[in-house]
């Protein structure tokens, strides 16, 4: 009996100790106060419609902030205009939740809430609404015959794009999956405000790109394409930069290779520096020796 | 006292190994150098960055890495089925839970059913540097352990070519992403898809003991790539999710809810369920 005693309690002492190593938050990692979380969640309120179901919590890393009752959570990138939603009850969605209403209203629904975060409506474009398809198939049990069902319509995600004085943001978008009601199941939106700088220098490359005298060469391709683009940080990471670019599309003389390889480069035909998404470890040089063993 | 030790020793033990054992593992392989000879060319200058953000965000879940060759170190062999091919101990696709590979595929101009899948690197060693995927990849038989396979390649998931292609490679393996599309209509090569992919593969959570926060969301493996697999595509090119499993139902979930960090067990069966969405 003692042993049992002795081992639950041991393992018991051994459990809150490694749960406390793996809970321990990073340096930069703070909770919200109470303040600060109900800002955040009345934020989701306002603009999103977000019904938040009992007491709310926040925290924040790297100027990430998030706040969450437990189904519904709110990440923004603070003062800039990101934000991902998801509702957990609510996403992935099941098949006999799919909103019923028509596109028309589905783009009306992305287009409101793009709205109540300011953003102009100038710079809307490319409304899309995307149609999910399911399939199943089986493979025969004698004669390994392949059978393939029908494909069946499933739930369908809105997708806004954004032009800025005539520049392709490619970085830009809404991205919107709503619930049976219409409420926001899903979203990432990412529209940062991008400051003047940034837009003068991709009014330059609109000029640039049309003579297309500085494309670089790309061995084995030939472009496909030139556009100024404007470029940001992604709404899945920890920073906010943002830049203008010419992106140069290169289609392979190889008819057969697939993905295009692409260039982000500047008016002397340098390569920019691109927008960060997180910081990458630190990694040391590997060089793999030729002819491996099988693993045992 | 002595016992309490020695409880406390084999408790430790245990919940070492067992965290070991249900955590899951991940390797990439990413190429960006194709020299016109031989490899055709062009390029893909964000291929080895994007393998680098997967990772990134993997580490930051706390996942162990099993493998991370780029360029000559990313062999033809790692995608083959076999004891020296799959299963080589430095590299192989099949020695992992989880394989993310971002390089060229290849595309065909129409694709009709018969159309094989490749996966095309360019190295010197493990050649030919491109695989035939419903030919010769295999994942999950005999020790082999790949549970998602992640292929960030233009057009190695062609819709139409699905049953011939990827229903053989299944033989453990839970669920696959990839492109479906054709020569006009590719993928780009892109610095922020990977990332993002992965980002919602494993989430972030910020935890502070008794209270845990998402900064980002963790999602099934089919939602995040519904969700980031079209960021840097052409227009009529899908995102393509599939799964196995003993029947239709058991399929549909396993593609549907299946996560990363908590993947269900090993599939057996003769049905396939897939998802896609088109840009």
């Amino acid at each position: 009996m003692k042993t049992i005693i002795y081992s639950a309690l041991s393992a018991l002492v051994l459990s809150v100790l490694l749960s406390g190593c793996a809970m321990e938050p990073r340096a930069d990692a703070r909770r919200l106060d109470d303040d600060q979380a109900n800002q955040l969640a009345a934020l989701g309120t306002n603009d999103f419609g977000i019904k938040w179901q009992g007491r709310v919590v926040g925290a924040g890393e790297h100027g990430v902030r998030a706040v969450t009752d437990g189904v519904t959570t709110l990440t923004t990138h603070t003062g800039h205009r990101v934000f991902i939603i998801h509702n957990r009850k609510e996403f992935p969605p099941s098949e006999g939740t799919s909103f019923n209403g028509s596109d028309t209203e589905l783009k009306s629904i992305g287009i409101k809430l793009l709205r109540a975060t300011g953003v102009k409506e100038e710079e809307i474009a490319d409304v899309q609404v995307l149609q999910q398809f399911t399939q199943s198939g089986e493979i025969g049990p004698v004669g390994k015959e392949v059978r393939v069902l029908p494909p069946q319509k499933s739930h369908r995600t809105l997708v806004i794009g954004r032009r800025v004085e005539g520049v392709e943001v490619v970085s830009s978008r809404l991205m919107l999956n709503v619930d049976g009601a219409g409420r926001v199941a899903f979203m990432e939106l990412a529209w940062p405000d991008l400051n003047r700088e940034v837009l003068d220098r991709a009014s330059r490359y609109l000029k640039v790109a049309e003579a297309k005298q500085v494309v670089p060469r790309l061995e084995g391709a030939e472009v496909e394409s030139v556009q100024a683009v404007i470029l940001h940080s992604p709404a899945v990471g920890f920073y906010n930069d943002a830049t203008a670019a010419i992106r140069v599309i290169y289609r392979p003389n190889a008819k057969q290779v697939g993905q295009k390889a692409v260039r982000y480069i500047d008016e002397r035909g340098e390569d920019v520096i691109l927008p960060r998404d997180l910081d990458h470890p630190r990694e040391e040089a590997l060089k793999r020796a030729e002819g491996g063993a099988p693993r045992q | 006292m002595q016992r309490l030790m020695a409880c406390v020793v084999a408790v430790l033990a245990i919940a070492q190994v067992g965290a070991s054992y249900g955590q899951t593992r991940y390797s990439t392989g990413a190429v960006s150098n194709y020299p016109a000879n031989p490899c055709f060319g062009p390029n893909l200058p964000f291929s080895v960055g994007s393998a680098a953000s997967f990772r990134s965000w993997y580490n930051l879940a706390g996942l162990p890495n099993v493998s991370r060759w780029e360029n000559n170190d990313v062999w033809g062999s790692d995608f083959r089925d076999g004891a020296n091919a799959d299963m080589e101990a430095q590299g192989g696709s099949d020695i992992t839970d989880v394989y993310f590979y971002n390089g060229h595929g290849i595309c065909q101009g129409a694709p009709v059913a018969t159309d094989p899948d490749f996966i095309f690197v360019c190295s010197t060693n493990g050649q030919p540097n491109n695989t035939d995927i419903g030919a010769s990849s295999r994942w999950g038989n005999g020790n082999g352990r790949l549970k998602f396979a992640f292929i960030d390649a233009s057009c190695p998931m062609d819709l139409v070519s699905l049953g011939n292609n990827w229903f053989p490679p299944f033989q453990g393996l839970h669920v696959a992403v990839g492109h479906s599309g054709n020569a006009t209509h590719d993928t780009l090569n892109s610095q922020t898809r990977g990332g993002t992919f992965s980002g919602y593969t494993v989430g972030y959570t910020v935890d502070f003991g008794f209270t845990t926060v998402q900064l980002f969301p963790e999602l099934p493996a089919t939602w995040a790539w519904m969700n980031a697999g079209l960021i840097d595509v052409q227009s009529q090119v899908c995102a393509v999710a599939i799964a196995n499993d003993a029947t239709q139902a058991s399929a549909e979930n396993r593609r549907d809810n299946e996560r990363v960090k908590s993947p269900m067990g090993r599939p057996s069966g003769n049905w396939f369920a897939w998802r896609w969405i088109c840009s």
